[in-house]
């Protein structure tokens, strides 16, 4: 009987030293929850960890005469380092330590990280690009005692821009924009080096029966205006014969001569042209255009409303120097107007700009009409090479 | 003692039983804390925003799939937070933390008569991701600094340098569509034309500019040789300060995209020192309060322009890096600025007229300390994933033979002759990378996915499941299909067996290294080396070649080969 008043008396007081267990536990964590809702109050005790300037002095005054540093012009692949000089110009002892970089391709030490009064630190900082950039600027920050620095950081900056041992003009793709039967239909590109004042360009290639390439060499005219040391002409023609569309070509070759790191490393740029056709669609905000399907999608609007959409079309001059008119613009659902219309106020040359304007009037059955079900217009022309220019239409009354 | 023992047993066991009921408490208010209580789901009224521009883009058109897909996800919307966001290759962003005095904003700045925000150079970033050791910037962030400044009654107008994306194809196109409907959102004013916008061509960009809204101004490009297709300039109220804004795309830059030897009828660049004076002076017909100039150029040939028209108050110029400039330069009366890219920071530029220095400039560093999400970003980049899984870009991206001529064919496969190094691949997080894309399965780090699932993103998938080029992001013949996508037996048996980042993904496609090797086998030769070499991977090739396709600077910024390779070290069995 003793021993079970025993166990009745150490339940009760074992859950009420749990209980203040768990309330006191419980406390604490709101309390950290709280302060975590707060970032300002996470971090009020985070400069602790930093140098802070003494109350009463005497002061450090930290000097740095040139706390940015230009790297000027690199080599992808290449790393480089230099040494910046902190002095302690004050009375005190100037308190260092490093924050984090604003990039790990950035490290740095400090010599020491107490510095006496009148003499230096200095700060090995070591910079290795991961990619090219045109101009790029990293910073190492300090954390300092200094109280004219307190408690912002004191940063060391290095700049300079880095590039690949060769490089392309276009970069990554070399663009022939809109192309014709007529043609010309080529683009001269750029293959140069800033770092070798001597390479050979070899195995030049194109995947593709539609393209050449031939190469030429550079005048240093051309290599003084952007600033390299060696390069070719790489001129790319297109076949005539490249068809309507989206053309994507690649051109590769490799690069030898005194100075490449990797003779077997195959270069190579992306070609992208547009055949066009003669007369080309292009939409204006808020029609979306799919040249591949010739699907216009005018979007979704008010069936009570209607809609009014618009698409531009520009239409080169017939070859043999006939007029060019339109006959005809048909649509297969009765309420979907479709008008194309000259624009008098282009001035092209050789091409012609119309509008093509579709409209729904107000008040229109609501329905939707996509890709699979889309409401069929046909344009028919003069054009010996556009006689009649099927579209498909689609849009979202509701 | 034997009175006592029972006592102090019972004490501990009590006391023990209350500590584990606690820690469940506290374990499951931490699980309700990590999920809002009230989540925010795509079709919420603050959305709305996220849905304008492109009638097409709506919501309304994706909500059938939604439904099925996202909607039942809850949304988390962050305020600031100290989480680290960890795992799964994006490493833990660990990183100086920042004092009271650097939480705060613009601290001890007076109203200014306008504030101007910049940015530029975007290069697709339209979340948080960048070669800094700690995650920063990204839109919504963007959207919660524009948001703190409003609520201070500043009058703002925000701009945008161009070079929104960085790649082509459709998924750099939804990219940017994207990220016009986000700019459209946080009220930007106009966007600048680079040569990577260029790129996607004429006329998507001519389908997205709104000349009644937020357009695209340059000084210098033509489209369809038809100017008035787009503005050469804007004047813009920004409170009751008048802005007058125009952009150039520099000849530096437009060489990349426009050489000078080719017809293109879509696109034409004058050089901007013979299409500015006429701009300027249109512009100045407005009598605007302050005349700005967005140079999509090298710095040095922002520099030579400067000189050559002195007469603009603020030049925002390319070419500052990554980081940007966190000072600005005053050339002449010109304040000239560069805010970086990837969209890591905003530029905030205060104009105060009557002070002795009219501008005060700062960078703003769009860090996870004092800026949450903008519910109506994180919306947009759900919206923006659900088109991805709409326009089935991880199913229609178009799959090319691998350059060896073999197949995938799974790790289960591999496992079969090397089981211990297989054993060890099971149990590492490469096994669970493409758990890590959808936040209901709550792996490590899942925060950072912001409620929304990314498995059919291919730029997130590519380094998450074997089959896929991990930079270009396109899928190998016999590469990863996601199931939701798999037609077929063999494309479903396809999607089960190539899940997350296995052994095919550094060794290649081991299809003729089984063949081999089972030939070699049967014919009992003695040299296996041709079998075995078509997938040996040197830690040499490993360091230099491989493992760094994945673990870049972007997403897996404290990579070191050193470090990481024991984790998963394993040799032949």
């Amino acid at each position: 009987m003793k021993l079970f008043g025993n166990i009745i008396v150490a339940c009760l007081l074992a859950v009420a030293t749990g209980a203040v267990v768990f309330f006191a536990t419980q406390t604490r964590s709101v309390a950290v929850d709280e302060s975590e809702n707060t970032s300002k109050r996470i971090y009020e005790s985070a400069d602790l960890d930093r140098p802070k300037p003494s109350k009463d002095g005497p002061h450090p005054k930290l000097v740095c005469d040139a706390p940015t540093f230009e790297f000027g012009r690199m080599e992808l692949g290449t790393d480089r380092s230099h040494t910046f000089t902190i002095r302690n110009e004050g009375e005190g002892d100037l308190v260092l330590k490093t924050g984090t970089p604003t990039c790990k391709c950035t490290e740095f030490e400090l010599s020491t990280s107490v510095v006496k009064p009148g003499e230096s630190c200095e700060v090995f900082l070591t910079w290795e690009p991961k990619s090219e950039s045109q101009d790029f600027s990293q910073q190492a920050p300090i954390f300092t005692n200094d109280p004219v620095m307190h408690p912002k950081q004191f940063l060391l900056t290095i700049e300079g821009s880095v590039t690949k041992i060769v490089s392309m003009i276009p970069e990554q793709i070399w663009e022939l924009g809109d192309i014709t039967k007529a043609g010309p239909n080529e683009i001269t590109g750029i293959v140069h080096s800033r770092f070798l004042p001597d390479f050979k360009l070899v195995d030049l290639k194109s995947n593709s029966p539609l393209m050449t390439v031939e190469k030429s060499a550079i005048s240093a005219e051309r290599l003084a205006e952007i600033d390299s040391l060696a390069g070719y002409e790489l001129k790319v023609t297109l076949s005539d014969e490249t068809p309507v569309g989206t053309f994507r070509g690649e051109v590769s070759y490799r690069v030898e001569g005194e100075g490449t790191r990797d003779s077997s490393v195959v270069y190579s740029v992306d070609v992208h042209a547009h055949q066009r056709g003669p007369i080309e669609f292009v939409p204006t905000y808020g029609v979306r255009y799919q040249e591949d399907k010739r699907y216009i999608d005018i979007g979704q609007f008010l069936a009570s409303e209607g809609k009014t959409a618009k698409m531009f079309c520009f239409v080169d001059q017939p070859d043999d120097g006939s007029d060019f008119e339109v006959t005809a613009v048909d649509s297969s659902l009765g309420f979907v107007n479709v008008e194309m219309k000259k624009d008098a106020k282009f001035k092209g040359g050789n091409r012609q700009r119309y509008e093509l304007i579709f409209t729904i009037p107000p008040g229109s059955p609501p329905g939707a009409r996509n890709l699979s079900e889309s409401v069929k217009i046909l344009i028919k022309t003069t054009h010996p090479s556009a006689s009649e220019v099927p579209l498909r239409l689609g849009f979202v009354g509701v | 003692m034997a009175r006592i023992l029972p006592l102090l047993l019972a004490v501990v066991l009590i006391g023990l039983g209350v500590s584990l009921y606690r820690a469940r408490v506290v374990n499951q208010l931490d699980a309700d804390a990590s999920v809002d209580a009230e989540p925010e789901y795509l079709l919420s009224p603050d959305a709305g925003y996220a849905t304008v521009s492109n009638s097409q883009a709506s919501v309304t058109d994706a909500a059938p799939v939604s439904e099925q897909q996202f909607v039942a996800v809850p949304q988390q919307v962050d305020g600031p937070t100290d989480k680290s966001q960890s795992g799964d290759g994006h490493d833990a962003a660990e990183e100086g933390k920042p004092t009271a005095e650097e939480l705060k904003l613009l601290a001890d700045w007076k109203t200014p008569r306008a504030a101007l925000l910049f940015t530029g150079e975007q290069h697709g970033y339209i979340e948080p991701c960048g070669c800094a050791l700690e995650q920063y910037g990204g839109m919504s962030r963007r959207g919660d600094l524009i948001k703190k400044l409003e609520e201070r009654k500043w009058p703002i107008g925000a701009f945008d340098l161009g070079g929104l994306t960085k790649r082509s194809g459709k998924q750099a196109l939804k990219k940017f569509e994207t990220t016009m409907n986000g700019l459209d959102g946080l009220k930007y004013k106009a966007v600048g034309l680079g040569p990577e916008d260029l790129r996607l061509g004429a006329d998507i960009l001519l389908s997205l500019h709104n000349p009644d809204g937020l357009g695209f101004v340059s000084a210098n490009v033509v489209m369809y040789e038809s100017p008035e297709l787009m503005a050469l300039y804007k004047v813009v109220e920004i409170g009751d300060a008048k802005v007058a804004v125009t952009a150039i795309l520099g000849n530096s830059d437009a060489m990349k995209v426009i050489p000078k030897s080719s017809p293109n009828f879509a696109f034409k660049q004058t050089d901007p020192e013979v299409a500015l004076p006429a701009v300027i002076a249109e512009m100045k017909k407005a009598k605007p309060d302050l005349l700005v100039l967005m140079s999509h150029a090298s710095f040095k040939e922002t520099e030579a322009l400067l000189k050559k028209f002195p007469e603009f108050d603020v030049v925002v110029s390319a070419g500052g890096g990554e980081e940007g400039r966190g000072e600005s330069l005053v050339v002449g009366k010109t304040t000239v600025l560069r805010v970086g890219q990837k969209g890591k920071h905003t530029g905030v530029l205060g104009w105060y007229p009557d002070a002795e220095k009219p501008f005060r400039f700062e960078l703003v560093k769009l860090d996870r300390h004092r800026f949450g999400d903008d519910p109506a970003m994180v919306n947009l980049m759900r919206l923006y994933q659900m088109e991805l899984f709409d326009d089935e870009l991880a199913n229609v991206t178009s799959a090319v033979p691998h350059p060896s001529n073999a197949t995938f064919v799974g790790a289960e496969k591999c496992g079969e002759c090397h089981s211990s190094a297989f054993e060890i691949w099971e149990t590492s997080k490469h096994a669970h990378a493409f758990l890590s894309l959808d936040p209901k399965n709550k792996t490590d780090g899942y925060e950072r996915l912001k409620g929304i699932d990314r498995s059919f993103d291919p730029e997130c998938i590519s380094c998450h499941v074997t089959g896929w080029d991990p930079t270009d992001y396109f899928r190998y013949e016999s590469g990863f299909i996601n199931e939701k996508f798999a037609t077929t037996d063999a494309l479903k048996e396809m999607s089960k067996n190539l899940k997350g980042s296995q052994c095919e993904s550094c060794h290649g496609p081991g299809s003729l290294h089984v063949q081999r090797i089972d030939d070699e086998e049967s014919l009992a030769k003695t040299d296996k080396a041709p079998g075995r070499e078509s997938v040996r991977v040197t830690l040499k090739q490993a360091e230099d070649q491989v493992c760094n396709k994945c673990h870049d600077l972007d997403n897996s910024p404290k990579f070191k080969f050193g470090e990481y390779w024991p984790q998963v070290k394993h040799g032949l069995d």
